[in-house]
């Protein structure tokens, strides 16, 4: 898939419509299988597999208390699996063109600029994630809560730290708020099925509201 | 500790590297730009990579260490002597070495980076390693702290030592010189045959070299020695 405008709306659109009904949750999974590269394009399969673990854990709750729990996991994979999807399917500088295309260069660049920043931390701190587990194997720390804990909080406070750094930064070059982008996007026809298949998803929720 | 790399490739994308020679005892010194793969080389040796294609063999089964460019990565100490306990390491010896006496039950969060460098660099060097992989030890250390460091790197070693770096400001004594060069890791040889083969030495020794000198070692005090003899 090409288009950066069409990779948001279906990481956008399909989730919410995976989410709200269970014909929704399966459209989500035919888009998903039909038109990404399924497995091959998941960066982390590890930190999938765990939030696949927590939601397993949460909906074998819910199943046993009130009751839902296993159409609350399929939903929740379908949301995951999206997710996991995009974060593999981005690309550096696509947030920022899609926001300034659809909001301009005031409001747009501000929005695209934060979720940028925002994105590219979260790839700092998978990365950072990816290195803590090989320097404690080597220093052959078990992971239980007493580690776990002091090295997380150091983790965030770095991040916290350089977050304050490229703050200071943008500040320092001048900048207040807005700037100039001319965004430019390709659509390929091939990304047309696609698109077409996400309104398709959403229509089938909303018509199929189970 | 030995180890040995048999056809090693590693093919991520566009990007290969390609690894053949044997690491012995001793000190040795792999350089490289930013991105050549002196990380993944570090990795490798490790065991936390897997090669393509090719075989990694390692003699001996004595301790092992990787040290990561990013010390907080290491860090699972709410405290600094709670850090250090966490090596199974005596507090006062180790701060005494990373010039942080008094500081033992500072908050680790609230120490910079560089101080966190110098105290993870003592706690790893205040132990035995067969097989010790240094993998950017200068990153986020000031002058004196690298010139420190070097000091300390130069001492002989017990087991293996690989310093990976791409710092040109202060390097070790060192047995042997390896280099990345476009994807390629190459065996540069023992370390005074070595320092003529190689492609992108630090300032200091490159202009002695251009002076005619002729220095044992890569350190600054060895080619300080050699400008005084040439200069004679």
């Amino acid at each position: 898939m090409q288009d950066g405008r069409l990779k948001i709306l279906s990481a956008t659109v399909l989730p919410v419509v995976a989410f709200l009904s269970l014909a929704g949750a399966v459209a989500g999974l035919a888009w998903w299988l039909l038109f990404t590269p399924r497995h091959r394009g998941i960066r982390n399969p590890r930190a999938v597999l765990f939030f696949l673990a927590i939601l397993c854990a949460t909906a074998a709750v819910v199943q046993l208390t009130a009751g839902g729990g296993i159409p609350y996991l399929f939903r929740m994979t379908v949301v995951v699996l999206l997710a996991a999807w995009y974060h593999g399917a981005r690309r550096s500088g696509e947030l920022l063109e899609v926001s300034v295309s659809l909001l301009g260069t005031r409001k747009g660049f501000d929005l695209g600029l934060a979720a940028e920043m925002a994105a590219r931390s979260l790839d700092l701190l998978l990365r950072d994630l990816e290195m803590m587990q090989i320097a404690w194997q080597m220093k052959g720390t078990p992971r239980h809560l007493k580690t776990l804990s002091p090295a997380l909080a150091l983790l965030l406070h770095t991040q916290l730290q350089q977050s304050g750094e490229q703050a200071s930064l943008l500040a320092l070059r001048g900048y207040t708020g807005g700037g100039s982008l001319c965004p430019a996007f390709a659509f390929p026809r091939r990304d047309l099925p696609a698109a077409c298949s996400v309104v398709l998803a959403v229509v089938l929720a909303v018509a199929v509201p189970l | 500790m030995r180890v040995s790399f048999q056809g090693v490739e590693v093919l991520r994308g566009d990007w290969t590297l390609t690894a053949d020679g044997v690491f012995g005892e001793g000190r040795h010194l792999v350089t490289g730009p930013v991105g050549s793969g002196k990380s993944t080389v570090a990795l490798l040796m490790a065991g936390m990579v897997t090669p393509d294609r090719g075989r990694i063999t390692r003699g001996g089964e004595g301790p092992l260490m990787l040290s990561l460019p990013f010390p907080e990565h290491h860090s699972t100490g709410a405290t600094v002597r709670e850090e250090i306990a966490s090596w199974g390491l005596a507090a006062d010896p180790v701060l005494a070495e990373a010039g942080m006496l008094g500081r033992g039950d500072g908050e680790l969060h609230r120490c910079s980076r560089g101080e966190l460098k110098r105290l993870h660099m003592a706690c790893v060097l205040a132990r035995r390693w067969d097989l010790l992989l240094l993998d950017e030890p200068y990153t986020a250390l000031d002058c004196p702290g690298r010139e420190a460091l070097s000091a300390r790197l130069s001492a002989p070693p017990a087991g293996t030592t690989v310093i990976f770096t791409h710092a040109r400001e202060s390097l070790p004594r060192v047995d042997r010189l390896w280099e990345i060069r476009e994807g390629r890791l190459v065996d540069l040889g023992p370390v005074r045959e070595a320092i003529p083969l190689w492609s992108s030495p630090p300032a200091y020794l490159r202009s002695a070299l251009d002076q005619g000198a002729v220095p044992k070692n890569i350190s600054v005090q060895d080619v300080r020695e050699a400008l005084c003899r040439t200069a004679g």
